[in-house]
């Protein structure tokens, strides 16, 4: 009797989680005994997955910046949770119908973490600064347009080309158009900025390196009148104090969050999901990460031949590799497009080249295509194992139809450094982080992941910025993305999550693009 | 008159020898840790009649599938077969440890009785030993890896690297006093090249302590290695070794602890007969410890 | 003496040049670039190139080990590319942890090592020997990571009892500190004790087997007063030399440790250095700390030079 009400217990509380995994991602309330307000407490303690290079926003394109300094600093603009750009930092914005010039009106009276009210020189400071570093900008900015103060609360810039999409890369996450005071600008050296200043609600205190970063609660933060969504809205965080420890390991992040080490756990590895939902004092959510896919390298090399990547293309199992590196089905979102379907970007136009498993036409292709058994150079890092364990399956789905694979697996630094060099490598698996629009995406820009620039893609970007609307754009998108898988440019795999884990008394956790812990509040 | 000597000298030393192997048969431990290589090297010598499969047949339906009939020691995150991974492990963390003490041996000989015996060279040489000892193993292994292309022949050769020195001041050592003993200044009166006073000579007198540091040598090998693998930057996958087997397990320990609990008990065994056995070897070589 | 402490000082200066040679020629000619790692993957080769132009990375080999070496002369060597901080400010911090978990762990393996030496060499060849030689043997024939893991199994996720990851320092509360180097220093006290235990008790046969116990034992002193008085006194000298040669070897073997139990020392530092081609501080710290394992050798061989007169003559290396 008592073993039945146990097992029932245990059932309960399975179910419990499992409705907790599914509304994940919903915005607020998560569970039974919380009343819903958020009160303020003392010390939140995250571990993080990977250590940042740097914080500072523009030096690198790595996620794990981005995780870590996003607090602290805003843009004008930021993403809500359907990818859309809403004002910030912004009060309101202008732009002529050609979508060339743009003008900001900023928000008055926001101050930054060293006490200075935010005004025109410091935004015109930080996104000319942006526009140098961020790899997206060239798809919108000519080289030398630069950002204007017109006066203490307006910017513009005035572009030569239409530029419909503008917004979606200033709000790209990766390389953020953060801003910050003119000051800290002016003494930015080529290893990044020196001082930490923003206008977000985490103030940084210590960065104690590869060990934790440290924030308090900024107590001047002037939230925007908003709501939270996404990235945007009212940022206001309810802990005096934050630390972001690094913890690089899987297992020891798991550990920590059973033990009580850790309040929140980013990355939690899905072989311990099982463990964590029988843990009543642990909650699950999910956070959305990317696409899997397998760069092909174009410029030369085997795969620089159309039918020889339409070969590969048509051998891939993507159930299959899919069930190595995300084993839980719940996390992957298998589809081919390479935008994700959270935003509107999404399309379903070219499936009929993906996932087709077709060992035959795949063999027959590669007679045609006349590839003559050179060994084609895999790589994969020690980093990512997931990475490695999708190679071995790809691997052994290229050989089973005539290719001869040759797995090479490095460590982070050099693997970083190959795969810019197509002539170092052939493919690689790996994942692409989220991209808010297409014009962010890596596609079109020669070197990087074994990319080229094809004209028809240059084309469609030119013509997407000057479509009259949204929707044209996005027709035309659709016709670009078709155009990828037909030509088997890069093997697209599926969209994923990731769980984060956190204690049942933190609420109103809702990670997007990453680690993000406004509105989130402890109850005990 | 000097070869009568030479040869009731050697009639001594192959009586002691009689005795010491003897007390060797007779030293219980010594012939468990015998009898723990034996089936541990017959199990990497026979890896692939053992497991004809081979270690890397993966079945993505069955990960992380428990012990049963079919998997006896169960499987890991890619379906594979726990057990032929640890048998090729095994083999491969075997050679990993035998090449290492060969090459070892060689190199760390020659430069050792180079340096012993050309003073000129000695300079060059210890400085060079004594800057990569001053460097603790684990860090100089990992920095020799980031260096070479990730394959088990880099991983022999940063061990190699890191242990030669080692060999090479035993090496030395034993040489320096023996280079003064009658009979090579005999041999050197006839008139006998360098060359051949080295290897003829030097060589065979200053083998057993040599080899008692070598003995050491097989067994850290395999630990190094299995630290490193563990640090990421020992032998890749998909090749099994003992070391990155427990570095894979440990991605499912918490779900899945059969893959750390049995390489785990199989490095130990391993490195445990090894060690018996050196155990044994040493007390048979080691003049010291009689 | 002076001569031969002036010969030796000179071998170090030659062997610290070969050194910094061979690791510095090490570090530049590994695959992989600080700038494109500090970069993030979407770099361009451009950026690429401009980083390392600001960093002196496009200089010839020669001129920039002239300068490093230059530079390390007067005790500056130079800033880490990743730390915002210097290489002697990074090693001043990190330093600290792995100094008291080695400690920590010195300590416990002593703990282990010097009643179970001591126990074997009493009885030896009897019960007690063999149990201790077993478990010594078994101790030395696992990596230390092993223990770690089994000890995160079962202390940090079944019994809750103790933190699996991080480091806290006595500023956080004693106990608190405490707590974070228990699993760490266990895990490294299991490796580090069986070779301690093995020397106890071999030089406590040694001593044993010398002719002046053998006098006490005639004389009709019990065993274990003979044990506690006498032997133990003089095997103590060996047992301090080996834990000084030790303690050199675990504050590097502490890289494994640390990273698993994510420790913020010396070992982690090396290693994450490696990972991230942070030149400077991989060779700061490969010198700094084979400074360290150098001195300590040359101190010890020193004190035996006082002691024993008779290795200054041979010339012990």
């Amino acid at each position: 009797m008592r073993k039945m009400r146990k097992l029932l217990c245990v059932l309960l509380t399975a179910m419990m989680m499992l409705s907790l995994v599914a509304c994940g991602n919903s915005s607020s309330g998560t569970s039974g005994n919380d009343n819903g307000v958020a009160t303020e407490s003392d010390l939140l303690k995250v571990a993080m997955a990977v250590n940042p290079p740097t914080l500072d926003p523009w030096l690198s394109t790595a996620a794990a910046v981005r995780d870590t300094n996003r607090g602290i600093y805003e843009g004008l603009f930021e993403l809500d949770d359907k990818y859309e750009p809403q004002p910030q930092l912004c009060e309101s914005y202008t732009v002529d119908a050609t979508y060339q010039e743009w003008v900001f009106k900023l928000r008055q009276g926001v101050k930054f973490h060293n006490g200075k009210e935010m005004k025109a020189e410091d935004v015109v400071a930080s996104l000319n600064c942006w526009l140098e570093n961020n790899i997206a900008v060239p798809s919108v900015v000519t080289a030398g347009e630069k950002f204007e103060k017109v006066d203490d609360y307006t910017v513009k810039i005035t572009l030569t080309k239409p530029a419909l999409t503008f917004l979606n890369v200033l709000t790209s996450p990766c390389q953020f158009a953060a801003i910050m005071p003119a000051e800290s600008v002016a003494s930015r050296t080529s290893t990044g900025v020196t001082e930490y200043i923003g206008t977000g609600p985490m103030k940084f205190e210590e960065w104690k390196q590869d060990s934790y970063v440290r924030f308090t609660k900024f107590a001047d933060y002037s939230a925007p009148s908003t709501t939270l969504s996404g990235e945007a809205g009212d940022k206001t965080i309810y802990y005096k104090e934050i630390y972001y420890y690094i913890v690089t390991d899987s297992s020891i992040r798991t550990a920590g969050i059973q033990s009580g080490e850790y309040d929140i756990a980013q990355t939690i590895s899905y072989d311990d999901l099982d463990q964590l939902k029988a843990n009543s004092d642990i909650k699950l959510t999910k956070n959305d990460v990317g696409n899997y896919a397998v760069a092909l390298a174009k410029t030369e090399g085997p795969f620089s031949n159309e039918k020889v990547r339409q070969a590969a293309a048509y051998a891939v199992d993507v159930d299959e590799i899919m069930a190595a590196v995300v084993p839980n089905g719940d996390y992957v979102q298998k589809y081919s497009s390479y935008m994700s379907k959270n935003g509107s970007w999404g399309t379903d136009s070219g499936a009929q080249y993906w996932n087709q498993k077709d060992t035959t036409k795949a063999k027959q292709l590669l007679q045609e295509s006349g590839y003559d058994g050179t060994p084609i150079v895999m790589l994969s890092t020690t980093a990512y194992p997931t990475w490695v364990d999708g190679s071995l399956i790809l691997k052994k789905e290229l050989e089973e139809v005539g290719f001869t694979v040759d797995l090479q697996i490095y460590d982070w630094a050099t693997m970083l450094q190959m795969k810019k060099d197509p002539s170092k490598f052939d493919c690689a698996l790996l994942w692409w982080p989220m991209a808010t629009v297409p014009t962010a995406l890596k596609i079109n820009q020669t070197g990087q992941d074994g990319w080229i620039t094809f004209s028809e893609v240059t084309d469609a970007f030119t013509q997407m910025n000057a479509a009259s609307s949204m929707d044209d754009a996005k027709k035309i998108w659709a016709d670009t993305n078709e155009f990828l898988l037909k030509t088997a440019s890069s093997l697209s795999l599926s969209y994923f999550s990731e769980p984060y884990a956190m204690s049942s008394s933190v609420y109103n956790f809702n990670p997007f693009i990453g680690m993000k812990i406004y509105g989130t509040y402890t109850n005990k | 008159m000097k070869n009568e000597e030479k040869s009731i000298g050697k009639e001594a030393i192959r009586e002691r020898r009689k005795i010491k192997i003897k007390s060797f048969t007779t030293n219980k431990l010594a012939v468990f840790g015998l009898i723990l290589t034996v089936i541990i090297v017959f199990l990497g010598v026979f890896a692939n009649m053992i497991c004809p499969e081979g270690p890397y047949v993966m079945d993505i339906t069955k990960r992380y599938t428990a012990p049963c009939s079919e998997f006896i020691f169960g499987t890991d995150k890619m379906g594979r077969d726990v057990f032929s991974r640890i048998v090729y492990g095994i083999r491969i963390s075997l050679i990993v440890g035998a090449v290492t003490t060969i090459v070892t041996f060689i190199m760390g000989m020659i430069l050792g009785m180079i340096a012993g015996y050309f003073k000129r060279m000695d300079n060059i040489i210890m400085r060079l030993c004594e800057a990569i000892m001053s460097i603790p193993p684990v860090l100089m292994a990992i920095a020799l890896m980031s260096a070479f292309k990730p394959n088990i022949q880099s991983v022999v050769a940063s061990l190699c690297i890191v242990y030669t020195p080692h060999i090479a001041r035993v090496a030395r050592g034993a040489t320096i006093s023996v280079k003064e003993q009658t009979y090579i200044e005999a041999a050197r009166a006839q008139g006998a090249t360098n060359f051949r006073i080295i290897f003829k000579h030097i060589a065979p007198n200053i083998l057993s302590p040599v080899i008692v540091q070598a003995t050491y040598i097989f067994a850290t090998a395999i630990i190094l290695e299995a630290s490193l693998s563990f640090l990421g930057a020992g032998i890749p996958a998909p090749s099994p070794s003992l070391g990155n087997i427990l570095y894979e397990a440990k991605e499912g320990i918490f779900s899945a602890k059969w893959i750390t609990i049995f390489p785990g008990i199989a490095m130990i065994i391993t490195v445990l007969g090894i060690n018996i056995l050196g155990d044994g070897l040493r007390d048979l070589l080691d003049p010291k410890s009689n | 003496m002076k001569k031969y402490v002036a010969k030796r000082i000179v071998t170090i200066i030659i062997t610290l040049f070969v050194l910094s040679l061979f690791i510095f020629f090490l570090t530049h000619n590994t695959s992989g670039d600080p700038a494109s790692n500090m970069l993030g993957s979407d770099a361009t080769s451009e950026q690429v190139q401009a980083l390392r132009d600001e960093l002196g990375l496009n200089d010839s080999l020669i001129t920039q080990y002239f300068r490093w070496v230059g530079d390390a002369l007067h005790g500056e060597l130079g800033d880490s590319y990743f730390r915002q901080q210097s290489v002697v400010a990074s090693i001043k911090e990190c330093i600290v942890p792995t100094l008291e978990l080695s400690f920590y762990a010195e300590m416990l393996a002593l703990l282990l090592a010097i009643p179970g030496g001591i126990l074997a060499a009493r009885y030896k060849g009897r019960f007690w020997d063999w149990s201790v030689s077993i478990f010594a043997l078994i101790g030395l024939s696992a990596p230390c990571f092993i223990y770690g893991l089994l000890l995160i199994l079962y202390f940090g996720v079944d019994l809750k009892a103790l933190p699996v990851s991080g480091y806290k320092t006595f500023a956080a509360g004693t106990w608190n500190h405490y707590r974070y180097l228990i699993l760490p220093a266990i895990s490294m006290a299991l490796t580090q004790a069986p070779l301690l235990t093995r020397i106890t008790r071999s030089s406590m046969i040694e001593v044993m087997n010398s002719d002046y116990i053998k006098t006490a034992k005639a004389k009709g002193l019990s065993g274990t007063k003979i044990l506690g008085k006498h032997a133990f006194r003089n095997a103590f000298n060996t047992i301090l030399t080996v834990l000084g040669q030790s303690v050199g070897s675990l504050v590097a073997g502490a890289a494994v440790i640390e990273t698993l139990f994510n420790i913020p020392g010396m070992g982690q530092l090396v290693v994450n250095a490696v990972l991230k081609r942070d030149y400077p501080l991989i060779q700061g710290l490969v010198l700094v700390i084979s400074l360290i394992y150098i001195i300590i050798n040359f101190i010890i061989d020193m004190l035996y030079g006082v002691v024993d007169p008779r290795i200054r003559v041979t010339g012990k290396s």
